[in-house]
């Protein structure tokens, strides 16, 4: 049991923050989602990915072959440790990199990789994730996008939802339906498609803080070559899974360690507010805070747990909703209690109030995005073993 | 980053769980203490190796040994000789602390005062002796134990003393408690001499925080045992039991709830394993000293909450006597209070709340020259 990082990861890390500290422009530091306007923040996304490509500290879980970094599990949470201490934004491919990278290094042939991995990790390509739809949801395998066999490739027809970033993208990764008349997850396909192709329509949504980063996805009569297809025809069910269970170890690796930091600034605005508070007031709040610290530190323990054994090769499929499930209830409860110390003023849209009401209005995402916290206590149900209420 | 026990741990942790294997939810009665398990325990070298202040056994392997008492529960001293007693003679190298030791890891139980109370008076002779006068509530197994270990301070000056239950003056009373396993006794101390075991200049203050620490982990590893027992039996029982013709765990209200449960057992074992395998060691993961101090936090909370919802997932079943249930969720309730100083689990957020234990008896000169009215409000005072 071992719960200290090694002496090259620390090291690592040394180096890392001085890179940050001379190349992220500290305007571009803290930016609470909804601060600034979407393509704003796109941008400033964006070329914070072309700023870390260009300095070598992209992809940290890539191969080094592919461009990526080789990290080791204890370089890459010091590396994530080092970007969220430094409230850097998050690289607008930072989904591709982490989910899409992995998949087409498994199951992609050649060519797909030369045309893919070197335009993400640079940001000259932006990508997409298209997997839910109106009616696959939590019940993604209810999917019926279809894509029907023509000469030399398929034709796309069908409704995405709930898609990140597609306003940007240059192109989508999607699950779509390869085998007519197919059920469940069988029959389905991973698929690359052109966003910018005839037929493919994006229509932005917006979500409860009133931003639109989420969009519906439209494809009309698109089409895809045989090239396009990632892995076996019919397979995609599998390369999907896979993608999702790699970004699930470093994905909430990240979240954990933001939350320390969003506890860290809701204690330095508590002891910057002014009046001063009465002597009860003050022990209710380092109450509050104290016990945050706890479930945050609770939250970090797992963690890194998950960590350690994805990287022992071991089994976490029970220990990672878990994760998700505490994270997503503290991540939550402390928006609550910011907006509560905040008081009145706590409703106005400037300042730091509107950063934090803003945030916990978008804080409903994170007991629903990636799996709701039913189908989290689902999962965990059945890793537990208990019958399932299907049969 | 490393997650697991070694080859040699985890059959250590086999064995131990082995030998306590016994113990079930079906002994319901009030516990007698089981000498003769201590005894075995002792002649097979588990009681020195778990008190040993080396990292001979990691201390998340220690945990681990814990939860495996956790889980039988049996009526043994483990939580306060292993976690405090044990350790905290191991902590201090003088000749007394060395012998009483030597006495623990042979099977005889030496107990400590969960709290040393303001109104206890103390005054350390010439003679290496300490005259102690006063009352001491709920002292762990103090009924079965050869002795007890009282930490005090006579005009400043750290002290621990040991009290043989045999002394003159010693008066032992057995008290009943919501829990039925573990045992617990009031003593009334008049002029009583004790051994002093170590004082000031032994580092007696810091050979206590350390074995608080040692005893926080071991109810953390106690809450994990328990409730990790109680989360197994309910799986199995929800499984079996049907309602509307399917099993009453296949339902989601049900799953859900025990989904719930079981988050909190792994989170609170992941941050107890972290917060005693970091002991001692620096590192830029571990922040702060704070760990040992949450993980007693989260799973105190965790134990008490797991127990009720986990007798709701057994419906009225879980209020009979018979089926055991309540002999964990009265453990938790006595594991929850368990804290030093009246300081309760939910106090215990920082290390600074948990183990400001400070010696605090007084010198018997100034308690005979109070008036009762001030000894009274003394005795009432947080010290």
């Amino acid at each position: 049991m071992d719960f200290t990082v090694s002496v090259a990861a620390r090291e690592l890390g040394e180096r890392f923050r001085r890179w940050i500290a001379e190349n992220l422009p500290p305007e571009w530091t803290d930016i609470a989602a909804g601060s600034v306007g979407e393509a704003q923040y796109a941008s400033m996304r964006r070329a914070w990915g072309q700023l870390l490509h260009r300095g070598g500290w992209s992809a940290p879980t890539w191969p080094t072959e592919y461009g990526g970094l080789g990290l080791t599990i204890d370089e890459q949470l010091v590396y994530l440790t080092e970007l969220v201490n430094a409230g850097a934004p998050e690289p607008l491919n930072t989904n591709p990199i982490g989910v899409l990278g992995p998949c087409l290094m498994r199951y992609g042939s050649s060519r797909q990789r030369e045309r893919i991995l070197p335009g993400i990790l640079s940001h000259e390509l932006i990508g997409c994730q298209c997997f839910s739809e109106p009616d696959a949801g939590s019940d993604l395998a209810n999917l019926r996008t279809r894509a029907t066999k023509v000469d030399g490739g398929w034709i796309v027809n069908g409704q995405k939802v709930w898609t990140t970033n597609a306003q940007l993208a240059d192109f989508c990764y999607a699950l779509v339906r390869t085998e007519p008349g197919s059920q469940r997850r069988a029959g389905v396909s991973f698929v690359l498609i052109d966003m910018r192709a005839e037929g493919a329509a994006v229509r932005p949504l917006t979500n409860i803080a009133g931003s639109a980063e989420f969009n519906e996805v439209f494809f009309t009569d698109v089409f895809i070559a045989d090239d396009d297809v990632v892995g076996d025809v019919g397979r995609g069910w599998d390369v999907a899974m896979y993608a999702l269970s790699e970004e699930r170890t470093t994905g909430i690796a990240q979240r954990a360690l933001r939350l320390r930091r969003d506890l860290g600034n809701l204690e330095a605005l508590h002891r910057a507010s002014a009046p001063p508070l009465s002597n009860r007031e003050a022990a209710r709040w380092e109450a509050e805070f104290e016990q945050l610290g706890v479930e945050t530190r609770a939250v970090e323990a797992a963690v890194y747990r998950n960590l350690a054994l994805a990287a022992q090769g071991e089994d976490i499929s029970i220990l990672s909703p878990m994760a998700i499930y505490t994270w997503s209830a503290a991540h939550q409860r402390l928006r609550r209690i910011a907006m509560q110390r905040l008081g009145p003023s706590a409703i106005r849209s400037d300042g730091p109030s509107g950063d934090w009401n803003r945030s916990m209005l978008f804080a409903r995402s994170a007991t629903i995005a990636g799996g709701t916290t039913q189908i989290q206590l689902n999962n965990i149900a059945k890793g537990l073993g208990l019958p399932s209420s299907r049969s | 980053l490393q997650y697991g026990f070694t080859t040699d741990e985890g059959e250590l942790i086999a064995h131990l769980g082995q030998l306590l294997s016994h113990y079930g939810t079906d002994s319901t009665d009030r516990a007698t203490f089981d000498g003769d398990l201590w005894r075995t325990l002792a002649s097979h070298g588990w009681i020195a190796a778990l008190t040993a202040t080396d990292d001979a056994i990691s201390g998340s392997a220690r945990v681990a040994l814990g939860e495996r008492f956790g889980r039988a529960h049996p009526a043994l001293p483990w939580t306060v000789v292993l976690g405090r007693s044990g350790p905290l003679l191991a902590g201090l190298a003088t000749m007394r602390a060395g012998t009483l030791l030597e006495r623990v890891h042979a099977g005889e139980v030496i107990t400590i005062a969960p709290d040393t109370p303001s109104s206890l008076c103390a005054e350390i002779g010439v003679d290496e002796t300490v005259t102690i006068t006063g009352q001491l509530e709920l002292v762990p197994y103090a009924q079965d134990a050869a002795g007890i270990l009282i930490a005090g301070e006579d005009r400043s000056e750290a002290f621990l003393a040991y009290v043989p239950n045999s002394s003159p003056g010693v008066h032992v009373t057995d008290v009943p408690t919501v829990e039925l396993r573990h045992r617990y006794a009031d003593l009334q101390l008049t002029d009583v001499v004790a051994e002093l075991v170590a004082r000031e200049d032994d580092d007696v203050r810091a050979a206590l925080t350390a074995a608080n620490d040692r005893y926080s982990l071991m109810l953390s590893a106690e809450a994990l045992g328990g409730l990790s027992r109680l989360l197994d039996d309910t799986i199995r029982y929800v499984g079996e039991r049907h309602q509307f013709g399917v099993p009453v765990g296949s339902f989601q209200a049900i799953k859900h709830l025990i989904a719930h449960v079981a988050t909190t057992l792994e989170n609170g074992r992941a941050l107890t394993y972290l917060a005693a395998s970091a002991s001692g060691a620096s590192s830029n993961v571990r922040q702060a000293d704070d760990d040992v101090a949450a993980a007693r936090n989260y799973t105190g909370r965790a134990y008490i909450d797991g127990c009720e919802q986990l007798i709701q997932a057994h419906g009225g079943f879980g209020f009979t006597w018979e089926a055991g249930l309540h002999t964990w969720y009265r453990n938790a309730m006595v594991n929850f209070q368990s804290a030093l100083r009246g300081g309760q689990v939910e106090d215990q957020h920082s290390r600074a709340n948990v183990w400001d234990l400070r010696p605090s008896a007084m010198p018997c000169s100034s308690a005979a020259n109070r008036t009762g009215a001030e000894q009274w409000s003394a005795g009432r005072e947080p010290s």
